[in-house]
């Protein structure tokens, strides 16, 4: 078997397993937002008149949060769509 | 069927989102255009991920919005980690789909689905917004 083919074929399965390690990272933002909506609400309870603001805060707070998760998207959809490492061999 | 207006702090930061990406946007292009890579999928890849970034930047806000004013923090837990699951399943089509019809530069797309947080940390280092 042509060395080269084989060496392809262990690149292109690893690519595919790193891009979906790199998935997991997507369940830390929803695991964050979902705490930090909790907390916004007993703020909320606390102190209603800051409602606004807390909810501004909170959104854009979220938003944040959630771009560690379009890191590992970008990442996955990187190793699958545009391997670099498929063009070493 | 209920029609819910959205609430002006969504919109207004909605907008300001939208002013950052597109002025991110025109400085992708122009750095494109400056190596010689402007080619219309590229433009037309850029438009559709700075598309999609603002629009799940303000499905994002309405999410919130609802969670908050379900009351119930586990009601409200559920509701935002199904928001994000639907928002990461259409930003995973949207890329994917970039990728894989050919008059759609993949690279741009995903390139611009970050403005948005670029924005936001311009906005931070101005000191326009506190998170």
């Amino acid at each position: 078997m042509d060395t080269s083919i084989l060496a392809k074929a262990i690149v292109c399965g690893c690519s595919a397993l790193g891009a979906g390690v790199s998935m997991i990272g997507g369940l830390g933002p929803g695991i964050g937002e979902g705490y930090a909506v909790g907390k916004a609400l007993e703020s909320i309870a606390r102190q209603p008149e800051l409602k606004g603001t807390i909810t501004t805060t909170m959104f854009m707070g979220c938003a944040v949060a959630e771009t560690t998760g379009l890191y590992s998207l970008i990442i996955a959809l990187l190793l699958l769509f545009v391997n670099p490492f498929t063009g070493l061999f | 069927m209920r029609h819910e207006q959205p609430p002006s702090d969504i919109i207004r930061e909605t907008r300001r989102i939208a002013v950052g990406t597109a002025l991110c946007l025109g400085c992708m292009f122009a750095v494109s255009a400056l190596i010689g890579r402007l080619t219309p999928a590229f433009v037309l890849g850029g438009l559709v991920g700075s598309a999609y970034a603002v629009l799940n930047f303000y499905l994002l806000g309405r999410g919130v919005q609802r969670a908050l004013d379900s009351g119930d923090e586990q009601m409200a837990r559920s509701s935002l980690r199904a928001s994000y699951s639907m928002r990461m399943v259409g930003m995973l089509i949207v890329a994917v789909l970039a990728f894989v019809l050919p008059f759609v530069e993949g690279i741009a797309c995903l390139i611009a689905l970050v403005f948005p947080r670029i924005t936001i940390f311009v906005l931070q280092l101005t000191g326009k917004v506190k998170t």
